[in-house]
């Protein structure tokens, strides 16, 4: 066991929101970790997915959710037989948001698990919904461990709030041969909310970006788009 | 929404360069291009965002002090009203023990 206790002091200052001065701890967390498990509790920022900024799902967008969260920090194989099927990681977090919202104190839950089969491809998947709360929804927990594992994209109206994403980042073979490209990934992602038909240029909520790493130095470049007018 | 405003109708362009000076200390430049309102209104809203970054991870024993700092220009436009100009700052700072 090993605790860790992380804080950040943040200073704002911006014209758009009056001339505010703003001076205030955002984060704050206890984590603890064993072998290759790793439990935290606290105020965090999360940051999910191959983008910049995080994924369609979860990204440092939002302000730091009031959490618990268990992760693998380092990705694991399965054993026996399945050892050779390739890598995983598995994050997964419970946080309990503000009171000033719809459903107050409702419970957000997230999960990501990530799959490499190969060197030069990675399989991500994230889910999140909202439940629980003043007036929110509430999941027995046969319920609640279908919803985090399956997302639930039917539901329409006053019922469990969702969102799923979708990601693949690879390493193109032939590309890397080139000195100077050796570094490049592309990635793409696909999100969708399960209560807004999404429709866009390819077919949903979209992130397709590169990133080229060259040691000492890195260059990304990112496409988003979401839409939510028509059907998918 | 966290991540991303799905269902907000967005479109973006975004591109950063990193150079790091040591494994702890890096500077980066980054920008920004958004456009609101597909569909939703009749013109789109636009907003551009360049900013200038710098992080540096003060060695202390075991401990490690980091000190982050941003810079960013960012311009709105929408329909029907005049254009606004920011000036953001932002100095953090982090202490894990």
């Amino acid at each position: 066991m090993c605790p860790v206790s992380c804080e950040q002091i943040h200073v704002r200052s911006n014209p758009l929101i009056g001339d505010t001065f703003e001076a205030d701890i955002h984060k704050g967390y206890l984590k603890a970790d064993y072998v290759n498990l790793e439990l935290a509790f606290g105020r965090d920022t999360l940051f999910w997915g191959p983008a910049s900024q995080g994924d369609l799902v979860i990204s440092n967008n939002a302000p730091p959710l009031n959490l618990v969260k268990f992760t693998t920090p380092q990705p694991f194989r399965l054993p026996g037989p399945y050892h050779d099927l390739g890598e995983w990681q598995i994050a997964y977090f419970v946080a309990r948001l503000e009171a000033q919202r719809e459903f107050p104190h409702a419970l957000l839950s997230g999960l990501r698990l990530t799959y490499q089969p190969a060197k030069l491809v990675k399989f991500g998947y994230t889910n999140a919904l909202q439940s629980f709360g003043s007036g929110g929804v509430s999941l027995s927990p046969g319920e609640y461990l279908e919803k985090i594992f399956v997302p639930t994209l039917s539901t329409t109206g006053r019922t469990v709030n969702g969102l799923v994403a979708y990601d693949v980042v690879l390493s193109v073979p032939f590309v890397r041969q080139l000195r100077f490209l050796q570094g490049l990934k592309l990635y793409w992602q696909r999100g969708q909310d399960n209560v807004r038909n999404i429709q866009g240029v390819l077919g949903g909520g979209n992130i397709i970006g590169g990133v080229l790493e060259g040691g000492r130095w890195d260059v990304r470049f990112e496409f988003v788009e979401t839409r939510d007018a028509g059907s998918v | 929404m966290l991540g991303h405003p799905i269902g907000g109708t967005a479109q973006g362009y975004f591109g950063r360069a990193t150079y790091y000076l040591t494994p702890t200390a890096w500077i980066a430049a980054d920008g920004r291009h958004e456009q609101y309102g597909f569909d939703t209104q009749p013109g789109l809203s636009t907003q551009q965002r360049f900013g200038l970054e710098a992080s540096y991870q003060f060695p202390w024993r075991q401990r490690y002090l980091m000190l982050r700092g941003r810079f960013e220009y960012a311009t709105l436009e929408e329909p029907g009203v005049a254009s606004e100009h920011a000036v953001n700052f932002q100095l953090s700072t982090r202490w894990r023990f």
